[in-house]
């Protein structure tokens, strides 16, 4: 356990080369890959998450967190493969059309990954049509929208009345984020989730899917 | 007729007294194209036609200073970068030119004179200043912290704090040295001049980053232009709270923030030191009620305009998506609230 702890910690100090030590040491244990994910990993961001929630970590941390956790996912991954664990649904993540940013898709990327979602990730200046195929092509539980600019906010808004006019809004979830995005927005637009941060956002997936959520 | 001009206004402003009512303004960015019938990619090559957006957006709202708009990669495509220009949005960076870090030994800075779109900048002030009369007007450049994460990449750059911090430091004075070259310039064609860092938010960094990467630049940059009589503001996008404090310190004579931020804080902070400009949510310009910007230009008023030393302004640039009837919203509720008693 106190293993686990360790890679939790050096997760939330984002530093990448113990955590990986640390995972290597704790699969060379026999420690189960879930127990690694879920007491090591996604602790370690989930703490970082509300450190961030509570403006005492910013975006840089966020950032050697998740450095730091991908490190140890590329140790799990293969294992993954083999163990026979099934994703527990599949999230088609993007940042809106008009907006190039990446950085908190990707840490929201990660995270679900992390919570054990499958991602398709349909990368930055996304249009609707693109959410409209990848939707209609099947399979996708819940679609992901990020936007860091205010310019670009309102693709959000479009992008869902698009998957409404195409007659799939009904047969997806739909979480939205970024540094300008709040809760009270995605309401206003008639998204089912929003995550203040990338742990947030695996939560709010989880418990959109009728999984366990908002807990540790 | 008003008795005062907005030359007048924005005097009164930066000098601490006081005209008729309140300078507004707005970022018109590229909503000005989508006004004057331009296509983005016309907008952001043809000198005239930016020129003559940024004229009509004056004729037909009347806004007391206005900022001639580049794009924020701009500077980024000087040095080498791939910059696209789609039919219905802002120009976007394809490629980096720093993905190597050794690559920097290889940058130069360029005679601004000698690069086509930097060209195509200077024109576009120089076409504005000659066709916008008697509105104040300030170009823009991108900061030396938003330049460098557009060469080498913003989560590279990020990264790069930690793992390399002295790589960043010879990346920040390289672009500190040519925003000396390039400010200058652009202040040759007539007109002031803003800085953009849409990158140095604490929705992208943190203050510790701030302060320790950005901060001595800044804090050059202003004393440089200020030992040569110039001024130069600061625009950050998105939430600065957390380092308004040393924001102010580094010297800068103009400060605009963006909704996320607190106008409260920044006035309380500033004691009058700085001319602040903001942040009226830029969502609103598209998506808002009459009575919602009213409420959010006279809450702006409320709070910052006693002192003078302020410029009632949209929080960023608005969207391509905002509508005439919102920006008119916006200027009567200028002109409703704005009068000083």
């Amino acid at each position: 356990m106190s293993n686990l702890k360790s890679i939790a910690e050096s997760v939330v100090e984002g530093d990448d080369k113990k955590v990986e030590e640390l995972t290597k040491r704790a699969i060379a244990d026999g420690v189960g890959i879930a127990k690694i994910l879920d007491d090591g990993l996604i602790a370690g961001m989930e703490t970082i998450g509300e450190l961030f929630g509570r403006k005492e970590a910013f975006v840089p941390e966020l950032l050697l967190s998740a450095r730091a956790m991908q490190a140890s996912m590329k140790l799990l991954e293969p294992l993954l493969v083999g163990s026979g664990i099934k994703p527990i649904g599949k999230v088609a993540l993007g940042t809106v059309k008009g907006d190039i940013h990446n950085i908190g898709k990707d840490l929201v990327g990660i995270m679900l990954k992390g919570a054990g979602f499958e991602i398709i990730d349909l990368g930055v200046d996304v249009p609707p049509e693109k959410f409209i195929d990848t939707v209609r092509a099947g399979g996708i539980d819940i679609v992901g929208m990020s936007a860091l600019l205010t310019t670009s906010m309102s693709m959000m808004k479009t992008t869902i009345e698009a998957l409404d006019t195409a007659g799939l809004r009904k047969q997806v979830k739909i979480i939205i984020g970024g540094a300008v995005v709040t809760q009270d927005y995605a309401e206003s637009i008639g998204a089912d989730g929003y995550g203040a941060n990338a742990a947030e956002a695996a939560n709010r997936a989880k418990k959109l899917l009728g999984l366990k959520g908002d807990q540790k | 007729m008003n008795a005062y001009a907005s030359k007048d206004r924005i005097v009164a402003a930066l000098k601490g007294q006081y005209a008729d009512r309140v300078p507004a303004t707005v970022m018109f960015g590229v909503y000005a194209s989508k006004l004057a019938g331009f296509t983005l990619p016309q907008f952001f090559t043809d000198a005239k036609k930016h020129a003559r957006a940024h004229a009509l957006a004056c004729e037909t709202f009347q806004p007391d200073t206005i900022t001639i708009a580049g794009d924020v990669f701009l500077e980024a495509e000087a040095f080498g970068a791939k910059v696209e220009f789609p039919e219905d949005s802002s120009p976007h960076l394809k490629t980096s030119v720093l993905e190597n870090k050794a690559d920097l030994g290889k940058l130069n800075i360029p005679d601004p004179k000698k690069i086509n779109r930097l060209c195509w900048y200077l024109e576009a002030c120089e076409r504005s200043k000659s066709e916008i009369k008697d509105v104040p007007m300030s170009g823009a450049c991108a900061g030396p912290w938003t330049l460098a994460g557009n060469l080498r990449g913003l989560e590279r750059l990020i990264l790069d704090t930690v793992d390399d911090p002295d790589f960043v430091h010879q990346l920040m004075r390289f672009t500190t040295a040519w925003i000396k070259v390039w400010v200058a310039t652009v202040r040759d064609t007539g007109i002031g001049i803003g800085m953009g860092e849409a990158s140095a938010s604490c929705s992208v960094i943190s203050p510790k980053v701030y302060r320790t990467f950005i901060k001595p630049y800044h804090e050059e940059i202003f004393n440089y232009f200020k030992e040569r009589k110039l001024y130069i503001s600061l625009h950050i996008c998105g939430y600065i709270d957390p380092i308004m404090e040393d924001v102010l310190s580094t010297g800068v004579s103009m400060i605009s923030i963006d909704s996320p931020s607190s106008l409260d804080k920044l006035v309380e902070l500033s004691q009058g030191k700085a001319v602040i400009m903001g942040n009226v949510a830029t969502a609103l310009f598209a998506e808002g009620t009459k009575r919602e910007m009213e409420a959010a230009v006279k809450q702006c008023i409320d709070t910052a305009a006693k002192g003078s030393k302020y410029i009632l302004c949209s929080g960023c640039e608005i969207p391509l998506t905002s509508c005439k009837n919102n920006i008119n919203y916006f200027m009567e509720a200028a002109n409703k609230y704005g009068y000083y008693k």
